[in-house]
């Protein structure tokens, strides 16, 4: 059975949450700094917090945010193991793929983002929420043995339905809940890639 | 030491036996726990895998302290799995030899370091140490160092504390006991480890006063 690796991207390969940063351009840093915190450790659902943020973050032109993205610091090994093994890597982020679009065609692997209509650079609503579950339960109708990487409460779901399923906390500690539902657990970048060479 | 790339602390278990309410791998000496203790002697090793169940969170917070770089391997079933259970969880995928060891053992470092030289790539290589513990399984070895079995009732001088270093074995999740495990692998080595399994509270007042006659230097 063909094994296919399904990242989160905030916190897993990012070594930054990357609305925070978003937010610091329009001077609301602290305001959804303590909206991901809020949802990294499971007091408000994903879906809703993101629907939050995303609101108060689409006055920021697209190309702004690009801008930024660009610049994001990330988990070079990861980003290796990734490009290694792209035909067998899947980005399953609950972020817009309008805002990451410049950190995903930095992965070169197929990717499955939250969805949104934008207008003129501008944010107008977001249509679609990611539910990550969903992705690997069709990844897994395919065929597919899933090996799941993330590190918060939206990877809860990712992590019910994978085969195997890894908790990162190279970038912040990983919600307690999803350890739970964990098969392995580690804090190094150089730990988790050679166990997905192991799983390859 | 540079030959084993991969070691599993076996730690899920409950240690009913001993009656602490905590992992028996958190039994410390002079402060230092076991798990602490067995993690500095596996310095050298590049991938330290830790099987963790019962009081987990307390198991990982301790490990890592000491080392940012362990793989911690989950078994939510350590209540009703057998060490064999959790081993196989802890070997899943590994190609090369691999060293296994029960996290309620205190080993005397030196003695650690003449164990672990002593081992050549592609040996299958056991541990025994003097028969003292509670529960011994005895081991059955010849004077060149040849394991010729183990067993429960025929007392011998030696006894296995749950140390190995592995290559051709399979150990799978409904496998009782490692120790049957190896008894069916042809050409096993032994050699002398001076360790105290901890399983007892007697285990446990034995293995003080080893420590502070013997082992800490």
């Amino acid at each position: 059975m063909e094994t296919l690796f399904c990242f989160d991207l905030d916190g897993t390969i990012t070594r930054q949450e990357l609305l925070p940063i978003m937010a610091a351009e329009i001077g609301i840093y602290d305001e959804i700094n303590t909206l991901t915190e809020a949802t990294l450790n499971g007091i408000l659902p994903f879906e809703k917090s993101f629907l939050l943020r995303s609101k108060l973050l689409a006055s920021i032109p697209v190309e702004n945010i690009q801008k930024i993205i660009e610049k994001i610091s990330l988990n070079n090994k990861i980003v290796e193991f990734i490009r290694a093994n792209k035909q067998n890597c899947r980005i399953v982020t609950g972020n817009l793929y309008e805002w990451v679009a410049p950190l995903l065609s930095r992965l070169e692997c197929d990717y499955y983002t939250s969805k949104a209509i934008f207008d003129n650079q501008q944010l107008i609503s977001v249509t679609q929420v990611i539910n990550k579950g969903d992705i690997v339960k069709s990844l897994k109708s395919e065929g597919y043995r899933i090996v799941a990487v993330g590190d918060g409460m939206g990877d809860i779901a990712m992590f019910e339905h994978a085969d195997i399923s890894v908790a990162f906390g190279g970038v912040h500690e990983p919600i307690n809940t999803l350890i739970k539902v964990s098969s392995y657990l580690t804090y190094s970048e150089g730990t988790l890639c050679r166990l997905l060479n192991t799983l390859s | 030491m540079q030959t084993i790339k991969h070691a599993i602390i076996s730690a899920a278990g409950l240690g009913s036996r001993l009656q602490l309410n905590m992992p028996k791998c958190l039994i410390e000496f002079d402060g230092v726990s076991l798990l602490e203790r067995q993690i500095a002697l596996l310095d050298d090793v590049e991938d330290v895998r830790v099987v963790v169940g019962f009081m987990e969170e307390k198991v990982i917070n301790v490990a890592k302290r000491h080392r940012k770089d362990i793989l911690f391997v989950r078994n939510p079933l350590y209540t009703s799995t057998t060490n064999c259970y959790s081993i196989s969880l802890g070997i899943n995928g590994i190609r090369d030899p691999f060293m296994l060891i029960d996290g309620d053992l205190l080993i005397d470092p030196i003695s650690f370091a003449k164990f672990m030289n002593s081992y050549e790539v592609g040996d299958e290589l056991i541990g025994y140490t003097d028969a003292r513990s509670d529960d011994a399984v005895y081991v059955k070895k010849s004077a060149s160092e040849q394991l010729l079995g183990f067993s429960r009732d025929e007392v011998t001088q030696y006894e296995w504390p749950g140390i190995a270093c592995l290559s051709n074995v399979a150990v799978n999740r409904d496998d009782r006991f490692l120790f049957e495990v190896i008894a069916k692998i042809e050409d096993v080595k032994t050699h002398y480890i001076d360790c105290i399994e901890i399983d007892t509270p007697d285990d446990l007042s034995r293995a003080h006063s080893i420590y502070q006659n013997k082992y800490k230097r």
